[in-house]
């Protein structure tokens, strides 16, 4: 009898095993071989692809920074990097691409699946057009009238583009690169665009750039862009999550709730909009700012509704930091943070000297304590702290009390609370030496596991040793000797460079030996390097050149192709201020590592 | 080795081939300027810095400076998550997980370098970041184990001591009995 129960338990499972696997290979008609063979070769079109788009778009960031410096040298740079976008859409790439398409017709189930992704990543990669536009963008500064033969080329292939995301962002960019040469075409491309949203983002960005040069030009297009963005409201609202399956009830709430997303974006696009209209006709800004804080307003989603007030009490924080605040004041206390946001941003607008007023920090604590999540809290309290130290120091120790992220009390003394008795510390040492050293010695050591607080406190003392080095430069390079011991048992790379990077402008002979302690890290090297060499060269001291090269060869040493090449890049320019012929072999450098890109190790 | 296994192998190389290839289905890098023209980089300043919450972010119209929101919103949150949750495994179990602590500074450290970068892809932050995300969560996973060890050691504590009392009681009644 037992025996029975279990053969026919077996069989069940066995049953329900092979319906599953029914199931699972429904659809999975194609020869396996010939399906690794088609996506093995569309993956490899699409990564060579790929990094041809990459390597036209270095070339287009290397050129368009090399034309302001060294025009002669940047020509062939963008030529090159105007022929390799146009070859991604070359017609035997394109051929490819259909070949791939009719070869997989028919083809259905994960078959499919494995295919469709990146036949679609070929697909945009030879319709998208944002390496030619950033070519043309560089090409603009020597040649207006070849960028925009090639704008104007790229305009009419983006609207070809199948993927209708896709084509409205490659559309505005194409826009907005033409808006500073010819503002008419520009708009008539922007005009092209479908969604509201990136045609609002478009015109306003237009506006912005014609704003100083044709100001009823600019007037004119900024009020289109309001009006597109007041139509974003109008847009039908959809959702991935309604399908013919979904209950009318629950269909309803979800297209209610991207009803009232959408008018959240227009209430934030017209504010946009108004932010640089109120550069050029407070009166129109005025009323675009009104029309947007009242479709905010009217949202019946609470959340929706005071992000979206938020959003336009943000934007309207620089031109009227008065109106924003009283703006802000209407999100509900249930929403903290949002209410937060904009007075901060009214706060920094109306702050003198880069310090915030201790009134409004004040009120700024008062709504930061009131944020519901805790991490938001935390942070928000950190900024206000932070802020603080600059202004009221006892102040800012209190808001550092007020900290208590985690929540429960049982961690250690939270990191952010850290940062802004560092801060604290920091302000001190502009005044008091005892009284810095009391107040860093507030962020406490543990016994072990301190590399966060060693982080920390190192990173506040390289800052007040910065401070110190305009008046007292033995006291500062004993501060950076503290900072560097620091950096360096918390082995923190990117903190020993900045330690390095004041220590050497102080004493050029500390480099060698700086460099000597520290392992790796070429992004940060290079970075740290090209200010000691422009801080050097500034000064016309004699180890420039050799700092200059350091800097090179560290960014060389980047692996990454495009990284290094970016690098490279921007150690160069800072370099041309200096000696051009140095900064024209690191430009040819940086040429190398792009072509580089997707070349096989 | 048998025919059948001989059989497998061609098959599972395939399988873990496609597997590969459907990783690689997106799109490379996320480059900053896919979207953006060298002007709008150039005034984009400091997108790393906290300035509102990660849900007032959500409807942004790019993608990259939401998805580096997120990161920044992860591991930001998660650093400091953990480490209420070592300090709670340190004054509930007393054990003292110092190394573990130890990792998660290091981790710490390492975010805050890599918030200094100034992205210039989706990528340049995001890969990283993942690195230091995966080390977290094997800190995490590790003191999840530790919680589960204390568990079972308390159990089994009890259930020692419960026997013993067992016995106790047992060799007591032996005793009155053998009395008797």
């Amino acid at each position: 009898m037992p025996k029975r129960i279990c053969l026919v338990l077996a069989v069940l499972v066995t049953a329900v095993f092979l319906a599953a696997c029914g199931e699972h290979g429904e659809g999975n008609k194609v020869d396996p071989k010939v399906l690794a063979e088609v996506a093995d070769k569309a993956s490899k079109l699409a990564d060579d692809l790929d990094n041809m788009n990459t390597r036209a778009y270095g070339l287009a960031a290397l050129g368009t920074t090399m034309a302001t410096v060294d025009p002669a040298g940047a020509r062939p740079v963008l030529d090159e990097a105007l022929a390799v976008a146009k070859d991604v859409h070359s017609p035997a790439n394109k051929a490819a691409l259909a070949e791939l398409v009719s070869a997989t017709a028919g083809w259905e189930g994960s078959d499919l699946e494995t295919v469709a992704p990146v036949i679609k990543r070929i697909e945009d990669a030879t319709s998208r057009v944002w390496a030619i536009r950033a070519a043309a963008g560089g090409i603009a500064i020597l040649d207006k009238g070849r960028a925009m033969a090639a704008l104007t080329e790229a305009a009419a292939e983006a609207e070809a583009i199948p993927d209708k995301k896709y084509r409205d962002l490659d559309l505005r960019s194409v826009a907005q690169e033409m808006a500073g040469m010819d503002s008419q075409k520009a708009t008539a491309v922007a005009d092209k665009i479908a969604d509201p949203r990136v045609k609002a983002w478009a015109l306003t960005a237009i506006g912005s750039d014609i704003a100083g040069k044709n100001r009823d030009e600019a007037v004119k297009v900024l009020s289109a862009a309001a009006d597109t963005a007041v139509a974003i409201q109008n847009m039908e609202p959809t959702s991935e999550l309604v399908t013919s399956e979904t209950k009318e009830d629950v269909k309803q709430k979800v297209l209610d709730a991207q009803k009232a997303r959408l008018a959240a974006a227009a209430a934030k696009a017209l504010s946009g909009t108004a932010a640089v209209m109120a550069g050029i006709d407070g009166a129109k800004a005025g009323e675009m700012f009104a029309k947007a804080a009242s479709i905010a307003e009217g949202i019946q989603m609470s959340y929706t509704q005071a992000y979206a007030i938020s959003d336009v009490a943000c934007e309207m924080a620089a031109s009227d930091p008065a109106g924003a605040d009283a703006l802000a004041e209407k999100i509900g206390a249930d929403h903290g943070d949002a209410k937060f946001a904009a007075m901060l941003k009214a706060a920094r607008a109306k702050a003198k000297d880069g310090k915030i007023e201790q009134a409004d920090l004040e009120k700024l604590q008062e709504v930061a304590e009131g944020i519901s999540d805790s991490f938001d809290k935390a942070k928000a309290l950190e900024q206000v702290g932070l802020a603080m130290a600059g202004v009221s120091k006892e102040a800012a120790a209190k808001v550092a009390d007020k900290i208590e992220y985690p929540a429960n009390n049982m961690s250690r003394t939270s990191m952010l609370r850290n940062e802004v008795l560092a801060a604290i510390a920091v302000a001190w040492s502009k005044e008091s030496d005892d009284e810095a050293k009391k107040a860093l010695d507030k962020v406490e050591e543990p016994r072990f596991a301190k590399a966060d607080i060693l982080y920390i406190k190192g990173n506040a003392l390289a800052d007040m040793a910065g401070i110190k080095a305009a008046t007292d430069q033995a006291a500062a390079i004993k501060l950076y000797g503290k900072a560097a011991g620091m950096a360096s048992d918390c082995k923190s790379t990117q903190l020993q460079w900045k330690v390095a990077t004041g220590l050497c402008k102080l004493d050029t002979d500390k480099l060698f030996d700086m460099a000597a302690k520290i392992e790796g890290d070429d992004y940060n090297k290079a970075k740290a390097l090209t200010e000691i060499a422009s801080d050097w060269s500034a000064k016309k001291d004699a180890k420039a050149p050799m700092a200059w090269d350091m800097a090179a060869k560290a960014a060389s040493a980047i692996e990454d192709n495009y990284a290094s090449a970016d690098m490279l890049k921007s150690v160069a320019a800072r370099c041309a201020q200096y000696d051009k012929a140095k900064a024209a072999a690191m430009f040819a450098k940086a040429r190398e590592r792009v072509n580089k890109i997707g070349a096989k190790v | 080795m048998s025919r059948r296994t001989m059989k497998l192998i061609p098959k599972t190389l395939l399988a873990a081939a496609l597997l590969l290839l459907a990783t690689q289905a997106y799109a490379k890098d996320n480059l900053c300027g896919e979207c953006h023209t060298s002007k709008e980089i150039a005034a984009f300043g400091n997108v790393m810095s906290w300035d509102r919450s990660v849900f007032q972010s959500k409807d942004t119209l790019c993608p990259g400076i939401l998805e580096l929101k997120k990161e920044a919103y992860f591991t930001e949150s998660r650093l400091v998550k953990f480490d209420e949750l070592l300090t709670e495994l340190e004054h509930k179990t007393r054990r003292y997980p110092e190394y573990m602590r130890a990792d998660m500074d290091g981790y710490a450290v390492q975010y805050a370098g890599l918030a200094t970068v100034t992205p210039t892809s989706i990528d340049s932050i995001a890969g990283p970041n993942l690195k230091i995300k995966k080390k977290m969560h094997e800190v995490y996973e590790t003191m999840n184990k530790l919680k589960d060890n204390y568990k079972m050691e308390k159990v089994i504590g009890f259930g020692l001591a419960g026997v013993m009392l067992i016995l106790l009681l047992f060799s007591l009644g032996l005793k009155n009995t053998l009395k008797g």
